[in-house]
């Protein structure tokens, strides 16, 4: 009889905690679906949720089949089956929708469990709040080190400061901390994130409360859809930063260094050999894989004053340094300050530059 | 004329890893090998290379400066007065390398006795000041023989105690754990800033013994901490590396636009330019030319003390994507042609034929290439 009883109560406890609701978040990371539908166990619990579009339901805990399904088509885009479980730690389960499957195919996945789950979390860790920073993208973590990628980030916050680094994030696994939040007026953060080959982010006065989670995501696909960096503060959307760009002007503030205001993210070093008609430099640019490479300038004078011809040199240290010619060119000075330069790369075709010296000289050895 | 020569032969040294004699003094400078015997419980020894004794009867506690060890790869042996073979390792020797070669451990299973290389570190020695070296190489074992840690704390004049707490325990890396201390404004010549270095041992609550190490502006010092802390009391031994002209530090001014390299690591260069804002009227950016993980040339942004690293870009020019590196330099000038560049958080070697800051040497000794000396204003 006893037994009985006893059973019937962990029935009736278990029943009990299945039929409880708690806060499920919402969000929708895949760029190119389209606005979604959220089905859970066949009823659909959220309607048109567009990209980086975030929702809240109270979700009863239990076995899930849940499916997004395109607003438009009906379409099953993907589907997930999970035990939506209590949480134990400040980490409030969320539904993503990212464009992480094979060739950016979206996947739906459950983010509720942490490597930082502690039971007695609001007792042991009152004034905390649970921070991470997830890889929505389509950029795919790799070991290898020739053909991965870096993430680097520094997270500022009032009382905490952390910074790591590494090769690679890998999809929708996050790095997680807690960080220590002021009860009365809560905790403004800063992050700034380098994210090779995504590029880097910085977002500021993120509101950080106690108790609560703040998901930093880097979604898109860097094509069709922007690399970008989300950030939720709990259930909203505080911000989404766009990946840094160079700001035109040049590199460098030096009268050694040469730029093209149209083509800023690129420059020439020059260094004209007194009376010897004789050039020396650096051209600094991006190869057509997009990565920045550095080439040697020898240079000569022609019969015409003013112009130099140029041999240009690839530079590596595969077996120790290794010059090797790369291409020709030819460098008219106009004045002291302007100049043109024509770079003939092998196989490629001729790049012209418009050069002004960055910091304008009144004499200049280029003319003597 | 001599400009140009000068500048030819400065670009091609660059470029090619050769000439650069007149600015690279480790070009015509042969390695420094010292040799000390600092294992308590060890015999007098020998030290021999490549079969070769270089120097006989040394014992616990005794030093031996410039044993005379040309560059190159060579086989080290160390041995007992009956000829046994205490220890033995292998040693790339460059022409620039400064070491010491430290007998250390106790000989017992977990700690043998071995043959440690301590890089001398090459800081500049900025005036009014000296550079200490530490490195512990106590062997203090509890009553279970377990290696117990010894405590090293350094106060000079009203600055505090500065406590560290190590012990040597490398097993068979090979490798001394060094600590380097810059003290500013320690100078024998005024009396200010006396330091002491305080010793002690976990194994007793004893007050810590107090040592008053020497001192002098541009002094280079080294000090060993050695002993087992019972037959083989803690003591500390200081070793008078050299005294050297000071260096001064100077704010950075366009004169110091150019081409800047080390001499000592050929095909890494920096293109410094002087950027000053309103609240740093001394800082600066630079262009470092270095190479990727599969060698290939690639360049980076410093800007201040962060060095930026592209994450892409379009071969047009028009567009970049800027990465926010987290690896932070700094660079100190000490005339217009000379400065130094010491990492403050994460490596250079990644990116660049610099060598590591942190091992052999704390920091790279830049030379400017191009254009030669101070930078005329106004002209380029």
């Amino acid at each position: 009889m006893r037994t009985c009883i006893l059973f019937l109560a962990a029935l009736l406890l278990q029943v009990s905690s299945q039929v409880r609701a708690d806060p499920l978040l919402l969000g929708n990371f895949a760029g190119d679906v389209g606005p979604v539908d959220i089905h859970v166990n066949g009823q659909r619990v959220a309607a048109g949720l567009d990209y980086l579009d975030v929702a809240s339901i109270d979700q009863p805990r239990g076995s899930l089949t849940i499916s997004a399904r395109s607003a438009t088509s009906g379409a099953e885009l993907a589907a997930l089956q999970v035990v939506f479980k209590a949480a134990i730690s400040p980490v409030q389960p969320m539904l993503l929708l990212a464009s992480t499957g094979e060739q950016g195919a979206p996947e739906l996945w459950l983010q509720q469990e942490s490597r930082l789950d502690v039971a007695d979390f609001a007792e042991r860790f009152p004034d905390s709040a649970f921070l991470s920073i997830i890889n929505a993208s389509t950029i795919e973590s790799t070991e290898s080190l020739d053909s991965g990628f870096q993430l680097q980030y520094q997270l500022a916050c009032q009382r905490s400061r952390t910074s790591g680094s590494g090769f690679g994030l890998p999809q929708l696994e996050p790095i997680e901390w807690l960080t220590t939040v002021d009860a009365e007026v809560g905790s403004l953060c800063t992050l700034q994130l380098g994210f090779t080959p995504a590029g880097a982010f910085e977002v500021s006065a993120i509101p950080v409360r106690s108790r609560e989670s703040v998901r930093f995501l880097i979604v898109g696909n860097g094509e069709t859809i922007p690399f970008q960096l989300a950030v939720l503060a709990g259930d909203q959307l505080h911000a989404v930063a766009d990946a840094i760009e160079v700001e035109p002007g040049p590199l460098l503030p030096s009268n050694q260094f040469w730029f093209d205001r149209s083509r800023p993210a690129q420059g020439v070093a020059l260094f004209e050999m007194p009376g010897a008609g004789l050039l020396h430099g650096t051209w600094q640019t991006f190869n057509t894989s997009g990565e920045a490479v550095w080439y040697l300038l020898d240079g000569a004078a022609r019969n015409l004053p003013g112009d130099r011809d140029l041999t240009i040199f690839a530079v590596d240290m595969e077996d120790g340094l290794r010059l090797t010619p790369a291409g020709t060119g030819r460098l008219t000075y106009f004045n002291c300050n302007e100049a043109e330069a024509r770079f003939a790369l092998s196989g490629q075709p001729v790049r012209f530059l418009r050069l002004e010296r960055s910091e304008p000289v009144d004499q200049c050895y280029a003319l003597e | 004329m001599h400009n140009r020569t000068y500048h030819e032969a400065g670009w091609r040294g660059w470029l090619l890893g050769l000439a650069m004699i007149a600015l690279s003094p480790a070009a015509t400078a042969a390695p420094r090998v010292d040799f000390g015997h600092y294992a308590p419980g060890a015999p007098m020894v020998s030290l021999e290379i490549d079969d070769q004794a270089l120097v006989h009867q040394v014992g616990y506690r005794d030093y031996r400066a410039h044993v005379g060890v040309a560059p190159g790869s060579h086989r080290l042996r160390v041995r007992s007065a009956d000829g046994a073979v205490i220890t033995e390792r292998d040693l790339e020797l460059a022409p620039s390398d400064s070491l010491v070669l430290f007998l250390a451990g106790d000989g017992r299973a977990d700690l043998p006795y071995q043959l440690l290389v301590s890089y001398d570190h090459n800081h500049p020695i900025e005036e009014g000041s000296m550079t200490l070296q530490s490195t512990t190489l106590s062997v203090v074992r509890g009553a279970e023989g377990q290696l117990q840690p010894t405590s090293l704390g350094t106060q000079c004049g009203s600055l505090q105690v500065r406590w560290t707490t190590s012990h040597f325990a490398n097993g068979t890396e090979g490798i001394a754990n060094d600590d380097i201390g810059l003290f500013g404004g320690y100078s024998l010549s005024t009396g200010r800033n006396h330091c002491i270095t305080l010793l002690a041992s976990s194994l007793d609550a004893s007050e810590p013994q107090a040592h008053v190490p020497p001192s002098a502006a541009g002094l280079r010092l080294r000090e060993v901490i050695s002993g087992n802390g019972r037959d083989y009391p803690l003591t500390i031994d200081y070793i008078q590396q050299a005294v050297e002209q000071t260096v001064q530090v100077v704010g950075a001014t366009s004169a110091i636009d150019g081409l800047w390299f080390d001499p000592n690591n050929p095909g890494s260069g920096l293109l410094l330019a002087h950027a000053p804002t309103e609240a740093d009227p001394h800082r600066v950016k630079a262009i470092i030319y270095g190479f990727g993980r599969q060698a290939q040339a690639t360049w980076r942004v410093l800007d201040g003390e962060q060095i930026l690293q592209f994450a892409g870009g379009d071969p047009d020019g028009t567009r970049a994507v800027v990465g926010v590196g987290r690896t932070e330099a700094e660079i100190r000038f000490h005339a217009c042609d000379f400065a130094s560049l010491r990492s403050l958080s994460g490596s250079l070697i990644e990116f660049t034929a610099l060598p590591n800051l942190q091992f052999p040497r704390d920091v790279i000794l830049l030379r400017k290439l191009l254009p030669a000396g101070c930078n005329p204003p106004g002209v380029g």
